[in-house]
């Protein structure tokens, strides 16, 4: 279905345009959220579909940074077009692997009875994708995938939100405040 | 002066950022306080620490193991309060979308957590901002904790 939203501008608008795989040094992704956030994000940040947009490169523009603030789907209780109070975090990208952004994160499971032995472990990749949708080509996110799971709003407590797998949840969202708080994304901090 | 004027002097001030939190419960959990402290500002200033942790204790829901956590932590910055430069003592507690309790400090070379998971695990991180040459932490108290080793780190 294509965007039916007036205010959104046409460089936005995904028109049938694929997915783009890669990602560029230099490039920025623009996220938004509330200032307390800038200053805290651990708090508050959400281990489950994280969404951007992206800036694209100099050969290829997708977006500006305010256009993060477009609501892409308004609701009966959010029906604004712009969320104007909000702020913009611009991160920039300075490190990538293949013009990728994968983070692996490993801890041994939390057995109920500890085990020297263990060798089992729960493993939290982090992968940044572009996913288009109608009304923002630029949109994108970091995806968390628990043992190869990927991470939902529905899922979450029996995965990444677990009592037990709070220091592998606690590893990411550390890794997600520091983007935030140094403004700059990198595959090794 | 009525308390209505103090309190809009007091917000956004830093020693009260704990009325910032994202915790919707704890600004009225601080109206209460000030309700019963007769105006006093200088009450809640010499007792900052403690005003703080207390507000925490009742207005976070901390489980049991957090707050023997939270009980540790403030005999841990009473001992401190007396040594070192009380500026330095600025800190909030929030809690966090995992039910973790936080206490949180911001200098100018980063900012500071201590945190405390639902079953009482801790854990130290430090984030440096981005032109600051400080190494990023995070500290997991896996085999005990140094409460007053680690509240010196927090505060240093």
């Amino acid at each position: 279905m294509p965007c039916i939203l007036h205010y959104i501008p046409p460089h936005l608008v995904k028109n049938g345009r694929e997915p783009l795989a890669l990602f560029y040094i230099g490039e920025f992704l623009y996220y938004r959220c509330e200032e307390a956030v800038k200053l805290n994000p651990f708090d508050s940040i959400s281990l489950v579909d994280l969404s951007n947009n992206r800036s694209g490169s100099q050969a290829n523009f997708l977006s500006y940074p305010e256009d993060v603030l477009y609501n892409t789907n308004p609701t009966a209780l959010k029906p604004q077009e712009k969320f104007d109070k909000l702020s913009i975090v611009c991160l920039e990208i300075v490190e990538l692997e293949n013009n990728s952004y994968r983070k692996e994160f490993k801890e041994p499971v939390n057995l109920p009875i500890p085990n020297p032995t263990n060798i089992q472990q729960n493993v939290c990749v982090i992968n940044l994708k572009h996913k288009p949708i109608e009304c923002n080509y630029s949109h994108c996110t970091f995806e968390f995938h628990f043992n190869t799971i990927e991470v939902t709003f529905e899922n979450y407590k029996t995965t990444l939100g677990a009592k037990a797998n709070k220091i592998i949840r606690t590893k990411c969202k550390q890794e997600i405040s520091k983007m935030i708080i140094k403004e700059v994304i990198r595959v090794n901090f | 002066m009525s308390l209505t004027t103090e309190k809009s002097k007091i917000i956004g001030t830093n020693k009260y950022s704990l009325l910032q939190s994202h915790s919707k419960d704890v600004t009225n959990a601080y109206e209460q306080v000030f309700a019963v402290m007769d105006g006093s500002l200088t009450t809640v200033s010499d007792n900052d620490a403690t005003s703080k942790i207390n507000i925490a204790m009742t207005s976070l829901k901390p489980t049991a193991e957090q707050i023997i956590a939270l009980n540790e932590f403030h005999a841990a910055f009473k001992y401190i309060e007396t040594r070192i430069d009380p500026l330095r003592l600025n800190f909030d507690i929030t809690k966090a979308l995992d039910e973790e309790i936080c206490i949180n400090r911001v200098s100018d070379f980063g900012i500071s957590k201590i945190i405390i998971h639902e079953d009482g695990l801790i854990a130290y991180s430090f984030i440096a901002y981005k032109n600051i040459s400080k190494e990023d932490i995070l500290d997991f108290q896996l085999d005990g904790v140094d409460y007053e080793s680690l509240t010196f780190k927090f505060f240093s």
